[in-house]
């Protein structure tokens, strides 16, 4: 299960970047579930705001103002 | 030969080159140059892009043509190289995108300001406040209207012109509150690269801190109605020490003009004065003979406003007349100025009420 899960995860993060193999396709088809997808889906989505939220406060403090 | 000689040096000269620029703006401004920079590099970035893709593209359509027995290969994917393609464009993505946000940064950096100004936009022209000084004053077009009109020929500065610049000190940072009394205008002065809209309701900052002295010109950039174009923005930069002196001649201005209010005037100074007035601030829509533009702008040629109550007519200049294109003039013309423009408006441009006004009676 937790293989499955995984597996899932590194698809959702595929086709973030909008890469996949045909092999790897066709066993998601075949053998994953829908909702550990959509799960994996928003998982990584909200992991993906918070990145960009907490690059932009990384920046924010680090950046100096020089005007 | 000396002709095709002296096109070919007219051809480089600057002045030349000067009308035919097609590339952004260097600027007067560290920012405007920063900014100009920026363009540049991003601009080599796309090319050397474009370069590189096309030049791949070009080569193989033409190495590898039907004609020479290419033929195409069949496969599905290939994931190193759609990974390569996904990488390397957001790398570049990313390293783009580290000196634009310090670029700006700086842009948004309105704080600690020597010298802040309101820059209210009006339909059509430009209001500016002193926040630290009592100076308030309006910036109206002031070109005549016999060149927009074609009636004379054109100057240098032909709609790029106004009667009260902007003055700003050279060497200091000056911010700027951008705002709207009416419609959405946008203050914008080329040189300083900093464009921003002023919107009603709503403040918007930007800043500037021009180092050589000098007068730069701008306009309203975003459409703002019928007199869009005739609203331009002249800044003019003084040293600091010249900057302090007009301050305290503004200053000694006002003065003056407080005791002209309280002043007695003839009908014939009022008229007189008033004429100028009118040409400044009414002829626009009211037309300069006073005939108005039928449907549109009523003539205040044998107007029943014009030509009756004096009161009536006193109100539509200081207040306006809501839900219609007549403006409030109160914060826009002084107590003499009204005066005046109500008694040139009574007894010329066709109308002999006989009456006039004193400063000291207009109510704003």
């Amino acid at each position: 299960m937790i293989g499955r899960c995984f597996k899932a995860l590194a698809s959702v993060i595929c086709a973030f970047i909008g890469v996949q193999s045909a092999r790897n396709w066709r066993y998601d088809s075949e053998r994953g579930s829908a909702t550990v997808f959509v799960i994996a889906g928003i998982l990584m989505t909200i992991i993906f705001l918070a990145g960009i939220y907490g690059l932009v406060q990384v920046v924010m403090i680090y950046v100096q103002y020089s005007g | 030969m000396t002709k095709a000689l002296t096109l070919a040096l007219s051809l480089v000269s600057a002045p030349a080159w000067a009308d035919w620029q097609i590339n952004m703006n260097e600027g007067v401004t560290a920012l405007s140059r920063e900014i100009f920079d920026l363009h540049m590099l991003i601009f080599w970035i796309c090319v050397v892009i474009g370069v590189a893709v096309f030049g791949v593209m070009f080569y193989s359509i033409f190495k590898f043509r039907k004609s020479k027995g290419a033929v195409s290969e069949h496969w599905h994917e290939n994931t190193t190289v759609e990974v390569v393609w996904t990488v390397i464009p957001s790398i570049i993505l990313i390293a783009m995108a580290i000196p634009a946000t310090a670029t700006l940064m700086d842009m948004y950096d309105t704080s600690e300001a020597d010298v802040e100004i309101q820059v209210t936009g009006y339909q059509w022209k430009w209001r500016y406040q002193y926040l630290d000084e009592d100076i308030d004053y309006f910036s109206n077009l002031a070109t005549p209207r016999e060149e927009i009109a074609n009636e004379a020929s054109k100057n240098p500065n032909y709609l790029l012109e106004v009667d009260n610049p902007l003055v700003i000190p050279a060497n200091k940072k000056v911010r700027f509150l951008i705002t709207s009394n009416d419609v959405i205008h946008s203050w914008w002065v080329p040189n300083f690269a900093v464009k921003k809209d002023a919107i009603p309701g709503f403040i918007n900052e930007s800043w500037v801190k021009v180092e050589q002295p000098g007068v730069y010109r701008g306009q309203c950039t975003e459409l703002c109605g019928k007199e869009h174009g005739f609203m331009p923005v002249v800044v003019e930069v003084k040293a600091e020490a010249d900057y302090e002196q007009w301050v305290a001649d503004q200053k000694a201005i006002k003065l003056a003009m407080a005791g002209e209010a309280s002043k007695e005037f003839s009908m014939d100074e009022l008229i007189a004065q008033g004429e100028g007035v009118y040409k400044m601030a009414c002829a626009g829509c009211h037309q300069p003979n006073g005939q108005g533009i039928p449907g549109a702008f009523p003539a205040i040629t044998g107007s029943t406003i014009a030509t009756g109550e004096m009161d009536t007519h006193i109100d539509i200049i200081v207040n306006g007349k809501s839900g219609t294109a007549m403006q409030a003039f109160k914060e826009q013309l002084s107590a003499v100025d009204i005066a005046a423009v109500v008694t040139y408006q009574r007894n010329a441009l066709g109308n002999s009420v006989g009456d006039f006004i004193q400063p000291s009676a207009i109510q704003k």
